[in-house]
């Protein structure tokens, strides 16, 4: 009953549906009314058309002019701007594009510059994009927005500097702080060479890998300060061919046979595209342990990632060429490939959850130090504003091919676990704070090398675009 | 909204005294206004404004106003300006002022807050200058110039479909372009706004 008089009520107070009074006013009148109505309904002031129609109708009934005005403003209009809102929020940036086409000149083309600079974006016509994106960065209301993604095209184009200014810009807006604040961070990474400068204190409670239960004249703990520089060349910006030059030095505090250098020279091409990307690399990197060269290793890495709606698709594949320079490690040489495949979910609030698996084929000069190693992999991020809070963990199954001689001739088999949690908080655009705590445990079926190494990673990292 | 020609309006009509036919829209369209029904009362400013009445065509640009319109309003009201200046009073101006407000013209509006203040009373005098000192706040001159290529675009665009609104957009670049220290673009605001300010007479050329 309540719901019937509910009705009854709004079907009464509804212009469209109430009924018009008959017989007020001049019936001379009613056609300017109706123009009235008309130029209001032309103008998309449809409230006032409703009004100015039912008026005429109040005084001329019979007005086929009014009635269809009335009809006209009160059909159930589909609005094409909201339409391709709704298409760009499901990802449909080819239906957002169709619905707007005939969505121009009703006051709103500010609107439609944005929803279709988007749509664009999304669909990778970044030339088509810009001048629509400037064109809403005209209008106050939509500036905000419009910077952010001309930001993000900047930052696709390896433009760090004006994508740097944009998220600045679009930061204002109450809704894209957080998004504006990270992305602001990536476009300092983004530009025609980026250095990146890290130093960082690390505690290691098994440096030299020591296993359980072994004498304690055995190297134990120790902890270390560590440097390390990198600098990044890209010519053409992204996509296009770049160059990293690394640098690395971890000094022990208390064993000085630890002691690390290693330099690094990589050289690829970055492929990225509006839902996913492509990267080859080959690089070669030499480290010196305790001063004296320790392992030459050529690299070849094809990896990329695919978007499809908050689903994200990844792989890499590495080969390392490893030739261990020390006498007594000469047999470990060989190539190593490692394989991973992941799928991680987005899952909005800046929230990532990853799953995935991969495997490593070690093939060594012998067999007995050859081996198999696969095994899951799950990792979970969240990002907010200035924080970034992620954990991974992972274990892996590792078979040697061979029997070892040095352990009475049993063929070793080793389960591996890793966790690692991180924060990591970024203090302005360039400097940022982490602190690391990673686990590795290896439980074997030969019970000598049963190890657990716990370290703690306290570092500090500038990066910059400096051209 | 102008309490004092409605009201006598009102008491012609209700004694059945010969009134022109647009004042008794002009009547009904001032009581929707009072009572908050704003597109009612747009529809009668309409018809009184279609009927003859020029300063009908003034309450027409406060009730889009109070619609939501600024923009509509400040062109209406430009066009109401140049069929009538002399029916536009103290409360109107202050409309005028909000709509030119509302659409980020900020000297558009400080004109007219500065015109109402010298004739409204002293508690509506207190709050517009209080609006006025917002303003000067919001006028930086660092911002000077992106908004001056702002409404300049944007005269520009309107200027063959909506001249009187593209004549505000001009105006208002060509005022800020007197204040920026590099007198950007003002020679360009300036010629703009004087051809926009005369809307073209019937049969000129």
């Amino acid at each position: 009953m309540t719901a019937l008089l509910l009705g009854l009520l709004l079907a009464a107070t509804d212009p469209c549906t109430a009924p018009v009074p008959v017989g007020a006013g001049d019936p001379r009148e009613a056609d300017v009314y109706v123009r009235v109505g008309d130029a209001e309904r032309a103008r998309g002031n449809l409230g006032a058309a409703r009004e100015a129609y039912r008026a005429a109708l109040t005084r001329a009934p019979g007005s086929v002019e009014a009635r269809r005005g009335l009809e006209a403003v009160c059909a159930p209009v589909v609005d094409p701007v909201q339409t391709a809102a709704d298409a760009l929020e499901a990802g449909d940036s080819e239906g957002a594009l169709r619905a707007l086409a005939r969505a121009r000149g009703h006051g709103n083309d500010r609107a439609v510059d944005l929803l279709e600079g988007i749509a664009h974006y999304q669909l990778g016509q970044d030339t088509s994009a810009v001048p629509l994106l400037e064109s809403a960065r005209s209008d106050p209301a939509m500036a905000e927005s419009a910077s952010f993604f001309l930001g993000l095209i900047a930052l696709r184009r390896g433009d760090g500097d004006r994508a740097s200014r944009l998220f600045d810009q679009a930061g204002r807006a109450v809704g894209l702080e957080d998004a504006a604040r990270q992305l602001a961070r990536t476009a300092q990474q983004e530009g025609h060479v980026v250095l990146s400068v890290a130093t960082e204190l690390v505690y290691d409670t098994n440096v030299a890998l020591r296993p359980d239960g072994a004498p304690l004249t055995v190297p134990g703990p120790d902890g270390s300060a560590g440097l390390s520089v990198m600098a990044l060349v890209r010519p053409w910006g992204t996509p296009g061919p770049y160059l990293r030059v690394e640098g690395q030095l971890s000094k022990q505090f208390t064993l000085d046979q630890l002691d690390l250098l290693g330099g690094a020279a990589a050289l690829g091409f970055r492929l990225p595209g509006p839902i996913g990307s492509l990267t080859g690399e080959y690089a070669y990197s030499y480290q010196a342990v305790d001063w004296r060269g320790y392992l030459a290793d050529q690299r070849v890495f094809l990896g990329g990632s695919l978007l499809t709606g908050m689903a994200l698709w990844g792989f890499a594949y590495a080969a390392h060429f490893e030739s261990y320079r020390w006498s007594e490690l000469e047999d470990l040489s060989g190539v190593r490939q490692v394989l991973e495949l992941d799928a991680g979910l987005l899952l909005g609030a800046g929230v990532r959850i990853t799953g995935g698996y991969a495997g490593t084929w070690d093939a060594a000069r012998v067999e007995n130090l050859s081996y198999l190693e696969h095994g899951p992999i799950l990792e979970l991020v969240w990002s907010t504003g200035k924080w970034t809070l992620g954990a991974r963990g992972a274990m892996a199954w590792r078979t040697y091919l061979a029997p070892d001689p040095a352990y009475s001739g049993t063929t070793r088999e080793d389960t591996r676990y890793f966790a690692t949690t991180w924060v990591d908080l970024g203090l302005c655009a360039q400097w940022s704070v982490r602190g690391t705590v990673r686990l590795l445990r290896t439980d074997s079926n030969i019970p000598d090398l049963n190890s657990t190494e716990w370290i703690f990673i306290g570092s500090l990292t500038w990066t910059g675009a400096v051209l | 909204m102008s309490s004092f020609r409605p009201a006598v309006l009102a008491l012609l009509v209700a004694a059945g005294t010969a009134v022109p036919p647009s004042e008794s829209h002009l009547v009904a369209g001032a009581e929707a206004f009072r009572a908050e029904a704003y597109e009612k009362a747009l529809v009668e400013f309409r018809v009184a404004e279609a009927l003859g009445s020029s300063e009908a065509s003034w309450y027409a640009a406060a009730s889009l106003l109070k619609l939501g319109r600024a923009e509509d309003a400040i062109e209406a009201f430009v066009v109401a300006d140049r069929s009538n200046r002399s029916a536009g009073d103290a409360l109107l101006e202050v409309y005028r002022g909000q709509a030119c407000y509302a659409a980020q013209l900020f000297l558009c509006a400080d004109r007219w807050f500065d015109s109402a203040g010298s004739r409204a009373g002293p508690r509506l005098a207190l709050q517009l200058k209080a609006l006025r000192t917002a303003i000067r706040d919001a006028l930086q001159t660092g911002q000077l110039e992106p908004a001056i290529d702002r409404f300049l675009d944007r005269a520009g665009e309107l200027q063959a479909t909506r001249p009187a609104l593209a004549f505000a957009f001009a105006e208002e670049a060509a005022a800020l372009a007197s204040r920026s220290p590099t007198r950007h673009r003002q020679a360009e605001a300036t010629t703009l706004a004087s051809r926009l300010s005369a809307p073209p007479q019937r049969g000129s050329r």
